[in-house]
Parts: C-alpha cells; structure tokens; sequence
C-alpha cells in the first residue's frame, strides 16, 4: 500500500541520518579547534586518536542509548497511561534517581555507588509507585497510579532537598545541581559497560511488544476479550523501560523533555500505531539526543548540561508541533 | 446439562467486595450455541457485570460456569481470546488509530504476544471491512466517525477474532433506527455463519427483532431463561421492568406495549 | 514532506558545524605531554637528548607518583574552586610563564592577577565545567586537580593520558604539604621551602605568643557568615573540619559552634543560638560585599545590642582584599595574624597588620610595596583596626 511504502522509505531515511550523525559527530568537539575535526588528524596525533577512542566514542554510545531509551519508553508510558503527556521520569524514576545519586555525592563520593544506587532509588520509587496504586480505594488503576507517582517524587524529591542542605557548597553541591541537569561529559567505557545489562534487555523487550502495546493503550476490558493480561503486560513494559532508563539516569544524570517530545512527533509521522511510531521514536531520540550533545561539548569552553540543551530544543520543538496542528477534515 | 449448551451457568454467586451487596445470587441459565440470546432486565442490574464474568475478567466467589462443557477457569488467556469477543458499549481509544489499524488488534489473539501482524491477518481485516461495508473508512481515524461507524468498527475488530461466541454489550443503545437495524442484520449473518451472539439491550423489541433465545434478570438471579417468546412474557416484562406491559403479536412479529389503565 | 523537512534540518545542522569550523587558529603547536605515572608500569624512557637531571618525579596529594622528563611547561588548573589553586601557584615566580589557563566560575577578585602578571588577559580560560574535550585543545601537559575530583574529571584526563596532579590546599597541614608539592613540580623546591618557611614562622610566631595562656582562659569565639540573599538574612556557621574553625582555635580562641556544625557546610543557625552562646567575641564573614556594612546593621539590632560581645565593642567584620582572609587561599596566614590580634589584643600589640600584609605581598607574590600600598591596602575590607 501507498502508506507502508511511505513508512518503509521514512525508517530508511531516518536509519541512515542516524548513522550519518553518529559517524559524523566522532569529529565534532572542540579539538583541535571549535566542532571540526580533520580527519587526518586521527593518524597523525595520538591525543586525537585517544579522544575519539577512549572520550567521544563512548560517549556517542551513550547519547545514542539515551535517546533511544528515553524516547522508547516515553512511547510505552504514553500508550500505557493513555495520557500523551508523560515521561519516563515520571511514577517517582527521576526524583528516586536524583535522591540516589545526592546520597552518593554527600557520603561515598564515588562513581560506582552513585550508578549503584541511583538505579536502586529510581527502581523503589517505580516500586514504591505501584505498592501505593494497589493500596488506594478509589479510582481507576491509572489514575491510581498517577496519584502513586506524584506522591512518590514529592517524598524524593524533599529527601533530595534536605541532603542539598547538607551538602559542602563548594564541592558537592555543584556536583549535584550539575547532575540535575545531565551532562555525559565523563563518560567512559566502564559507563557503557554498566548500562547495557540494563538497556539491551529493556529495549529488546520493548521492541518485541511494540504491536502488542496498541492494546494496552484500549480499556481493560477489551485488552482483556483479545487475550492480553493488561495489568501484568503492562507492569513488565514499565519495568523493562524503566530499568533501562534509571541506569542511563545514573550516568548521564536527569536528561527531560527527550521521552515527552519524540514520541510525540513519531506519532505525528508514523501515525498512531506504535509497531511503526516505536521504533521510529528510537531513531529520532537517538539522533535528536546524538545532536544534542555535540552542542553540548563544542558550543562553548565549558560542558552546557545535556539537559538544558534537550529541554531548550525539546520546548521548542513541542511548541512548533503544537501550532501546526494538522486541521481534521469535516471538523 | 444440555449437550448442546455453549454456555451454562449454575447458581452463580457474584460481588465486587467483601461489604459490597451481592449482584448475583444463584444465577442459572444455559445458552444454547449457533443462537442469539439476548440478555434483558432493568439497567444496573447487572447485564454488562455478567458478560465480564463470562470473558473470565472478574472471579466469582461461587457457582460454576461452563464454556463448551469445560469449566471457565481451565481456559488459557490464549484459548479464552479465541472462543470469546467483547464487543463493549462505548470504548475510549487514546490515540487516533485508523480504522484498519484498529480492527487489526482484534487479530492479536492469532498473532500472540510478540508478534506482529503478517499477511493473513491483514487479509482477514480487509475481508471484514468488505462484509461490513467499512473499506471506504479503512484509512480514516476512529475519532472521526460516527456513533454507528463507531458501533460497527467495532464488531469488525471483535469479528476478525474469528471467535465461537461473540458477546455485544448494548449494542444498539445510542443509534438512530437505520444504524439499529444495521446492526441487527449483521448479527444475523454472524449466526448463519455459525457463531453464536449474546447482547444484552434494555430494548424488547431488539431482542424480538433477532434473538432465538433469551435471559431476563430480574435482581440477583434469572427470572426466566429458555426461546424468547416464553420468556419475555407480558407478566414476566411486568415484573422485572416493574410495569404494566403486555406483548401482542402484530403481523408475525411481537411488540411490547404499556398496558391501559382499566378502571 | 514531513521526511523532507527532517532531512532538510539534519543536514543543516551538520552544515552549520563543518561551516564553523573556520575558528581561530591559536591552536599551540607545542609536542605532546610525555610524563609517565609510575603505578601503571608503563615506564617511557625518556628521550636521549633531555638531561638526567631535569627529569622530576612529584608524589601528589593522593599518593601518586607521576614523572616529567622535564618540568611541565603548560600547566592548567580544573575542576572546583580553582581559584585557591591558582592563587596558591602564583606564589611561584615560575607560574607566570607556565599557567596557561584556568577554569573560571566568576570573575570576582580578578583585578589581582594583573599585578602579577601584566598580560594576564592573554589567557585563554576555560568555562564552567570544562571537561577533557574543552581541556585538552589547550594541550597542557599538567593538570592540576583537588584530589576529590578524581573519579570525576580525573578519570576522563586520564583516558586522553593527560598528567594529573591532585591538591587538597584545605588546611594548614594540606597547605604545607601541597605547597612542596607545587613547588616540585614546577622544579623549584627551594621556593617552596621558602613559603612554607614564612608560614611556619608566622604560626610558631603566634604559637609561642598565645603559649602561657591557659584552655580555659582562651576567650569564646564566633566566627560566623552574613549572608543577605533577597532580603532574607542567615547567620551560617562553618563546617568544623574547615579552615576556618581551624583558624580560630590556631588565634587562640574557643569555637563556640562546635555541636552545632555538622560535617557538611555551613550550617544556618538563629539568633536565640547565638544569645545562648554569647560569645565574647563574634567575626562576621560576608563573602558578597563589605562586611562592615553587616557588622553596623548587627550594632543597631536591638537583639544583638543585648550581647555581651556587641556591647564590648569586639564585634568586627572579617577583612580580605581581593578575597576574604578567611578561606583556603593563601591569605589565611593574614586572616590567622589578625584574628589573633583581635582575639587577644595584649599579647598581640607589636604586631602591625597592615606591615604584616605589606610582608605578606612582598615575600610571597614578588610585589613592589609601593604597588601594595596603592593598589591593595585600600581594598581591605572592614579596615584593620
């Protein structure tokens, strides 16, 4: 049909900008100079080389998953909720994180425990979230759950506030405020080591169920007549994405605005059927995220935080896609 | 037990909660197969909570129910999504699906978990929409459509199941007459094609206009089960809707009327 | 198209960056870092030509070895509160050639690093959060970092095999041993034999001063900050692991804060505390602006005017020039000689503070004392009387 065709040339096109961006991007930073890199530069200074290997290349990797994720699980959250506006630091995963990471900076101080237990407080608050939907007597089960997540990043979010207060202003407390606002400028392999055990599963997982989610997004009932266990479908969706997400949280710290936007302009072209507009959101987080970082290292002679970048593009983005609203015939 | 009953319920128990008032209390009836049944008895009583107990979507507390002489419980989700569709009253769809990708998630019950959509199933859908006269809405969005579009939209997606039994939860409620006899006469051609159809209506006439056989509830248990027109009697009408009413026939065909005051 | 317009855009923006990259063209071209860290094996023996001699091996603050075939000759300071750092480095006559950048958060007491080193402004610094990719076009060959930086930007220099170095610089111990430590590696340990030499002299100076005085006779001391942000005034104590409860208790003086500061930073603490304490004393810090200002307003305060210390007259604004006296920066020796005048102003009497500031400049920054007087005693914050 015309319209498959349409979709197949899109994934193409978009599957070889993302691959150009990431080629490309091995050469953006600010050595030797502002954004360009020679290419010959790579046989003839061993500083470069070391860069591009040991610095920009994982970091590049990180980007990519970020986005990736991000963008994926915004998706399954979305048709989850029925409610295009979340994402996925939503349901207490940001605020645990967040809460994790200022423990880590305030009394261990080291990298490892600040992934450790970011990923283990943005894990509790999902967990915590889904305990306290159970418990509550009213409601339908997403509303159930909204509340559960509101409840939940207000409790971490002023745990989050009272280690501010603790923390040395002028050692640890900048160390926090930058990890608020995300930044992958000390990525390394070990990073990318630590997340894929968490990221790989988590998307394999996602992709797999993309048709199935359009279900999940339909009420109970009907989910259920057409054999689907929705609670349970659901919960696991959450959980792959999730995980997937708090670990990359815990490297790049609180990335926004990435899982909010991209699936919503993935929607837009790919229509609202999530086995095209899913993988299509992973393409478009990676590339919007992969471009987000190369500003981020090469603009200015110091790291912007990759989260005021995806926020500042990611608004602007929203606001450009919500005045062009396509006008619906005989509306 | 009728060896032809698809579906027999026997002194079901049924609530919500623990506290809550019981909302079926020793429920019996059977429902033959290759039929329609219509299901009738005043609103709230209880019609939609029995079709989702039927689907296996909420326990019951005691009693037991059959499906094709097996008891409910040892059905797969799988199996279960394959003998049963819920065609439900109304449905709030999130997301502007075009109504080919919609009716394409009834497949899902052949397609299973991982799985996507191949051929066959596309076929099976364009097929559907051709039978229901849909193939000009294949590419428009199910928020566009009409209460009637609507309606049929989703028989089609509950149809592409390629179920036994197809349950319809008021099915004719918000149409206007031409979009409700529609309907009716696709159901007809569902049952000469040998699957059977349960629909509850608070409408008489509905269910005199199609249904072979019929189950009125009356408060927490079945007042009358059996062919239709033994059980949606002038007495039996008046007592479950609590009403004067009696049943006249006119032209082959009944009709239920109020019945005058006589002093 | 909607796909056109999402080509259109990438493309752009990949235009836009290759287009850029006609920047500027002051890239050094100066030869790649050579030093080695002896932990990691990997031994590089240093080229035939270079002297024996000129090579130098510095143990930094956390115990690391790290070698230079000869003394590193671009030298770029990282990280958190660099400015102490730097301060500290300038106290060597070679940092002049051999800072090439720094990072820098606010701009706040730079007028003084013009009167070290006239073309200060020729120096390419770096922005908030440098990290290796903005560091390392500036192709230093050492980086300076405190020692708590280095699971951070640490770990990600050495990826790219940049030289680190890690520094405390928090307390007068730290100061001493992380002054050698500069001092080798700039290859003049005989300069910092020097400074450390005026340091422990001024401190034995004021040790053996305060030496017949008794525990319980030291006065009780507060040493607080001011700090007025929109209107909203806080008293905060200091950290007691910090320099400046240090300080006091070097001056001869009693913290009185000790249960209360936690370990963390500075702790906000009411005025009914305060009142309970009633020191005898009370040293008010304001970092933002002349501490004069805060230490009058305190004066009228009709709460405060009931404190022992207020109606005294030994409350007093804590003096800096360029930088308050009382941080990790290599002011704090003045900060400590003056706090000890005020704190016990008998024993202290022959000392002059603003002669001990014009030796402090002279000795450690190499400055003429006509300049010093020109150019820094009038900057003293909340005067030295």
């Amino acid at each position: 049909m015309r319209q498959l065709d349409r979709r197949g040339y899109l994934f193409i096109l978009l599957g070889v900008t993302l691959l150009a961006a990431f080629l490309a991007s091995l050469f953006i930073g600010r050595y030797p100079r502002p954004f360009w890199m020679p290419l010959r530069l790579l046989g003839e200074d061993a500083l470069a080389r070391r860069l591009v290997l040991s610095l920009r290349l994982p970091r590049l990797c990180l980007s990519l998953l970020l986005g990736v994720t991000l963008a994926a699980t915004g998706a399954v959250m979305q048709m989850i909720f029925r409610n295009p506006l979340v994402e996925p630091g939503f349901l207490g995963v940001s605020q645990g994180a967040t809460f994790g990471a200022a423990l880590s900076i305030l009394w261990i101080g080291s990298a490892w425990s600040m992934h450790t237990l970011a990923i283990f407080f943005a894990m509790a608050g999902l967990f915590a979230s889904y305990v306290l939907a159970q418990r509550m007597r009213f409601g339908g089960w997403v509303l159930r759950l909204v509340l559960a997540g509101i409840v939940v990043s207000a409790l971490f979010s002023a745990g989050t506030g009272i280690l501010k207060t603790m923390a040395d202003p002028l050692t640890q407390l900048p160390e926090i405020t930058f990890w608020l606002l995300g930044g992958l400028w000390s990525a390394t392999w070990d990073d990318v080591l630590h997340v894929l055990p968490f990221v790989v599963p988590g998307l394999t997982l996602v992709f797999l169920l993309r048709w199935r989610l359009n279900l999940l997004a339909l009420d109970d009932e009907t989910a259920w007549s057409l054999g689907a266990a929705p609670a349970r479908e659901r919960s696991l969706l959450l959980f792959g994405g999730v995980a997937a997400t708090a670990s990359l949280t815990s490297v790049a710290g609180i990335v926004g605005w990435v899982g909010l936007i991209i699936p919503h302009l993935s929607r837009r072209l790919f229509g609202a059927d999530s086995r095209y507009n899913l993988p299509g959101a992973m393409l478009l987080g990676g590339i919007f995220t992969i471009l987000c970082d190369d500003v981020a290292r090469s603009l200015m002679a110091g790291e912007i935080p990759l989260g005021i970048l995806t926020s500042l593009l990611g608004a602007a983005t929203f606001i450009a896609l919500m005045i062009t609203i396509k006008r619906k015939p005989g509306s | 037990m009728n060896e032809q009953a698809l579906i027999a319920i026997d002194d079901l128990h049924f609530r919500y909660n623990p506290g809550h008032t019981w909302i079926f209390n020793g429920l019996t009836a059977t429902i033959a197969a290759s039929e329609i049944t219509a299901i009738l008895g005043p609103n709230g009583v209880g019609k939609t909570t029995l079709l989702h107990i039927l689907i296996g979507l909420l326990p019951f507390q005691s009693g037991s129910i059959h499906l094709a002489n097996h008891p409910l419980d040892t059905y797969s989700r799988r199996e279960m999504s394959r003998l049963i569709g819920l065609v439900p009253q109304l449905e709030r769809i999130p997301f502007p699906f075009s109504v080919h990708e919609y009716v394409s998630m009834g497949r899902a019950p052949h397609i299973g978990m991982l799985g996507t959509p191949d051929q066959k199933d596309k076929h099976r859908v364009d097929q559907v929409l051709e039978i229901l006269d849909l193939q000009d809405l294949r590419e428009r969005s199910v928020d566009e459509l009409s209460g009637g579009e609507s309606q049929l939209v989703r028989i089609a997606r509950a149809m592409v199941q390629e179920p036994r039994v197809l349950l319809l939860d008021e099915p004719t409620a918000h149409l206007d007459l031409g979009n409700k006899h529609r309907i009716l006469e696709v159901l007809q051609a569902l049952v000469d094609d040998r699957t059977s159809v349960i629909f509850t209506t608070h409408d008489p006439d509905a269910a005199f206009a199609i249904a072979g056989q019929a189950l009125l509830i009356y408060e927490t248990s079945a007042l009358a089960f059996g062919p239709v027109e033994k059980v949606l009697t002038g007495k039996n009408l008046s007592h479950a809707y609590r009403l004067p009413v009696e049943v006249r026939r006119v032209d082959g065909r009944f009709i239920v009327m109020r019945k005058e005051e006589t002093h | 198209m909607k796909h056109g317009h999402i080509l259109l855009t990438g493309l752009v923006i990949l235009l836009i960056f290759t287009l850029a990259s006609c920047q500027d063209d002051s890239t050094p071209t100066s030869p790649l870092p050579t030093a080695t860290e002896a932990e990691t094996d990997t031994a590089v023996e240093p080229e035939a030509e270079v002297q024996e001699d000129e090579s130098i091996t510095v143990v930094d603050a956390l115990g690391r070895e790290v070698t230079f075939a000869s003394p590193p000759e671009r030298i770029i300071i990282a990280g958190k509160a660099t400015t102490m750092v730097v301060n500290a480095i300038y106290l060597f006559p070679e940092a002049q050639e051999r800072l090439v950048s720094f990072e820098s958060r606010s701009q706040r007491g730079f007028d003084f690093y013009p009167l070290i080193q006239a073309d200060f402004d020729q120096l390419e610094l770096l922005e908030r959060n440098a990290g290796p990719e903005q560091i390392a076009p500036l192709k230093p060959d050492l980086v300076i970092l405190k020692s708590y930086m280095a699971d951070s930007l640490g770990a990600t220099l050495e990826e790219i095999d940049i030289p680190l170095i890690y520094v405390d610089l928090e307390t007068p111990e730290q100061f001493e041993r992380d002054i050698s430590i500069l001092g080798a590696a700039l290859g003049n340990p005989e300069r910092a034999q020097e400074i450390n030499a005026y340091y422990n002299g001024q401190m034995e100076m004021i040790a053996a001063k305060l030496e017949n005085i008794a525990e319980a006779d030291k006065p009780e001391v507060l040493l607080m900050q001011y700090s007025d942000e929109e209107g909203e005034i806080a008293f905060e104590v200091p950290s007691i692991d910090w320099i400046q409860t240090e300080l006091v208790t070097l001056a001869g003086g009693t913290a009185v804060w000790n249960e209360a500061a936690e370990a963390g930073g500075w702790t906000v603490v009411g005025f009914e505390q305060i009142a309970v304490w009633n020191p005898e004393k009370i040293f008010v810090i304001n970092y933002a602006e002349d501490p004069t200002a805060a230490v009058e307003s305190l004066k009228q305060n009709p709460n405060w005017m009931a404190l022992d210390a207020v109606q005294q007259d030994e409350i007093y604004g804590f003096p800096g020039d360029f930088w308050s006296w009382d941080q990790p920066d290599p002011r704090w020796i003045l900060g400590l000689t003056w706090m000890t005048t005020k704190i016990n102003s008998e024993i202290m009497a022959d000392i002059d503070v603003q002669q001990e500031v014009i030796d402090f400049y002279t000795q450690m920054y190499g400055l003429e004392s006509g300049a010093i007087e020109t150019e820094i005693i009038p900057l003293i914050q909340s005067g030295l009387d």
